[in-house]
């Protein structure tokens, strides 16, 4: 059975555990999104090396399962390079470099999802460069990348319990050591199920109203 | 950076000397690959001047008023507005773009933009105006096309012929001395068509130089100087509208008018 006062008393474990993965989660796709706006550029750049550095980027990070990518990073990496990183920081990284790939993908979709008649009206205006840019594509563009990206967030958080193989106490690695601790995985496992779907819940709930109502303009 | 206000008009000072056109065009020719999408166009079009150009679709014109503000790059030949040669020095090309408006077939305005701000965002970043000013400006022409109730609304709200009204309000914001019009109403239901020709009429009495690709025969009949009729990339007939209605040279532009009016 459900063991409710268990449940309560270890609550402000798995809380933490809770903001641990969000805030992975949250900075792999900031540094993700980062990474993909590099790779975007490179891949519309006229030097034929440049499309083909994101190319097999991107085929490697699609062709390979995330576990691996992150075991590569936290163990392969310092044997490589010498490079030594933290389960945190190594962690982050791979969301990062694994999002990437995938949110470069959104953007460029989202970019060509613009009709060029809105570029041709902003040349016919000789709108300068930097405004086309900030004031006419942006705008467009987030409200395009809204729906893929929200889904590359849900996405990101479910993965980020993959970390607790290297040792980061995020969500799942906290249901781990409840249960080891107390020998009671139904409540652990329950409980790290259920803010799971709480956070991404109340997630998608949030990025529905903001689909219906992009910064004020209807479509 | 060219100095604008010496974009001269013409004959202005009445001295006799043939004043540069609003629009030269000697020689022109573009490929689009193996395709040769305008052959050997010359066109002059003097300051004031209403053009209307025809012809059945892929006959070039669209592609010929998108040379004029180099939407499209000419492969040959010479296109001079006011005098100052287009060329690929992007200065250049903004300079020109400055004096010549554009109205499109699917109006292209943009959607996350109210009409004032659609109309403001040119003069503002391009002329640096500020933007109470621009705001009085751009007001003053969303109610020359008669659609000032619709400035705070967003271009999904408008109706095409309201939209199309405001794409010509927001070209008529940087003050041009030329405007083009590339099938202005083919996107339009036939009962709304009468309100853009309306407003296009008024444009063309107020005396903008305007060179407009459409199959409107009737405002070609009303306004224009001369009628141009294009086919396979090459101006194939030129008249004033009274000629080139009632009695057209060549075979292909008899046709032509056979298979559109009647």
């Amino acid at each position: 059975m459900f063991d409710m006062s268990f449940f309560l008393t270890l609550l402000p474990r798995f809380i933490w555990g809770a903001a641990v993965t969000l805030g992975v989660s949250l900075a792999g796709f900031t540094l993700g999104t980062v990474i993909a706006l590099g790779l975007l550029l490179l891949a519309r750049s006229r030097i034929a090396l440049a499309r083909w550095i994101v190319a097999i980027y991107t085929s490697f990070i699609r062709g390979t399962p995330l576990l691996v990518q992150i075991l590569v990073i936290y163990y392969a990496l310092p044997g490589l390079t010498g490079i030594e990183l933290s389960p945190l920081v190594a962690g982050v990284l791979s969301l990062s470099f694994n999002s990437a790939a995938f949110i470069a993908e959104n953007l460029r979709a989202g970019l060509f999802s613009i009709p060029s008649g809105q570029f041709e009206a902003a040349s016919a205006l000789a709108l300068p460069r930097h405004i086309v840019a900030l004031k006419v594509i942006l705008p467009q563009l987030v409200r395009n990348i809204i729906p893929p990206m929200a889904s590359e967030f849900t996405i990101l958080v479910k993965a980020s319990a993959i970390l607790s193989v290297i040792s980061v106490v995020e969500l799942t690695r906290t249901a781990q050591h409840v249960m080891m601790e107390t020998f009671r995985p139904t409540e652990a496992f329950c409980t790290a199920a259920l803010i799971y779907f709480l956070i991404l819940f109340t997630f998608s709930v949030f990025t529905k109203r903001l689909e219906h109502k992009p910064s004020g303009a209807p479509r | 950076m060219t100095n604008l206000d010496e974009f001269p008009r013409e004959d202005e000072a009445g001295t006799g000397i043939k004043p540069p056109a609003a629009v030269e065009i000697i020689g022109l020719n573009k490929w689009y690959g193996a395709y040769h999408a305008l052959h050997d166009i010359d066109l002059r079009v003097v300051t004031g001047e209403r053009i209307v150009i025809c012809g059945p679709s892929g006959s070039g014109k669209s592609t010929l008023i998108r040379c004029i503000n180099r939407l499209e790059r000419h492969d040959q030949g010479s296109i001079s507005v006011g005098g100052l040669e287009l060329t690929d020095d992007p200065k250049r090309v903004q300079a020109t773009r400055r004096e010549i408006g554009m109205v499109f077939q699917n109006f292209n305005l943009f959607p996350h933009m109210t009409i004032l701000e659609n109309c403001v965002v040119a003069p503002m970043s391009v002329k640096k105006i500020a933007r109470a000013q621009a705001e009085e400006l751009a007001r003053s022409f969303l109610a020359r096309v008669r659609i000032p109730e619709q400035a705070k609304k967003y271009p999904g709200q408008l109706s095409g012929g309201q939209q199309q009204r405001a794409a010509i309000a927001r070209a008529l914001c940087m003050s041009p001395r030329i405007m083009l019009f590339d099938e202005p109403t083919s996107a339009l239901d036939p009962e709304i068509i009468k309100e853009v020709l309306d407003t296009m009429i008024a444009l063309a009495n107020d005396g903008m130089t305007m060179l407009c690709v459409t199959h409107e025969m009737g405002f070609a009949r009303q306004i224009a100087d001369r009628v141009i009729f294009m086919d396979h990339g090459r101006i194939v007939e030129t008249a004033a509208p009274a000629n080139f209605f009632a009695n057209p040279q060549q075979v292909r532009t008899r046709q032509f008018l056979n298979q559109i009016l009647r």
